[in-house]
């Protein structure tokens, strides 16, 4: 019997705990395993916590420590993809490079569920299709 | 033509302001919550209810009652996530009732953490609690 693929793992790290849950939630419905983490430091202590997989990282290019969370991910989970949350610094020297931007939706915007739930879509299928068979 | 120079300060303010939108925007989030209202430290009242929108600044809920403006409120959320049957992680917010009316409870977050089975992992708003190791 073949067993069904492991569900992809999304780690959802930003200091907005509103758009957190609300992406997670989201990620959850596509199938993922979505997890929080509202800090970097909190995210590498959660990563080693619960000793889960990081296929994708979902996070805020603009928190403190984003350089070392990414190292010290990438030494247990080599094969990780990025998503940064709306637009780095300037000047932030990426090491790794991102797979998408997500926006962050703004104060004034709609918010569409099912357009995130397609950017998410879109998204996880690029995973797939960046991912060595 | 440009604004004359006296309008010019009251249309800055007008303009969307980045980090402001980021703190005040709401997400519609419907989710079962536990919560209880606290009096002089002591747990006065427990009851359970239901999340409209949840932002870094405040959580509006649903209750079956109306619950006291001004009452100390801890909030209790699932994440969405199981981990072999179990759900590995929590979001407890403290912080106060702001309103409470058929719009729902409108609690303004002082402090919120995410916890797992075993210890505290995120603090935010006060960085005392970061000390402290053990769940409650």
């Amino acid at each position: 019997m073949r067993q069904s693929p492991a569900p992809t793992t999304v780690w959802i790290v930003d200091d907005d705990l509103g758009f957190v849950w609300w992406l997670g939630e989201i990620f959850t419905d596509a199938g993922c395993r979505a997890l929080p983490a509202l800090s970097c430091d909190h995210a590498i202590s959660l990563v080693k916590r619960l000793n889960l997989s990081v296929d994708l990282l979902v996070v805020n290019p603009q928190l403190v420590g984003v350089s070392g969370m990414l190292q010290a991910i990438s030494h247990a989970h080599p094969s990780f993809k990025v998503a940064v949350i709306g637009m780095a610094p300037e000047g932030l020297n990426y090491a790794f490079h991102p797979l998408a931007i997500l926006e962050r939706p703004s104060g004034w915007d709609s918010l569409s569920r099912h357009e995130w739930m397609k950017r998410v879509r879109n998204l996880l299928k690029e995973i797939v299709a960046s991912t060595p068979v | 033509m440009s604004p004359a120079p006296a309008l010019a300060p009251k249309i800055r303010f007008l303009e969307p302001h980045r980090s402001d939108q980021r703190v005040s925007r709401r997400y519609p989030i419907s989710l079962q919550v536990e919560y209880k209202l606290f009096r002089k430290g002591r747990v006065e009242h427990f009851g359970l209810g239901k999340t409209l929108n949840v932002s870094s600044g405040g959580v509006l809920f649903e209750a079956n009652e109306s619950l006291p403006t001004g009452s100390v409120v801890e909030i209790l959320m699932h994440w969405p996530f199981m981990l072999e049957g179990v759900c590995p992680l929590k979001l407890v917010i403290h912080g106060s009732i702001v309103r409470s009316d058929s719009k729902g409870v409108a609690v303004r977050t002082k402090h919120h953490e995410f916890r797992t089975a075993g210890a505290r992992l995120s603090s935010v708003g006060s960085s005392s609690d970061k000390a402290r190791s053990l769940m409650t």
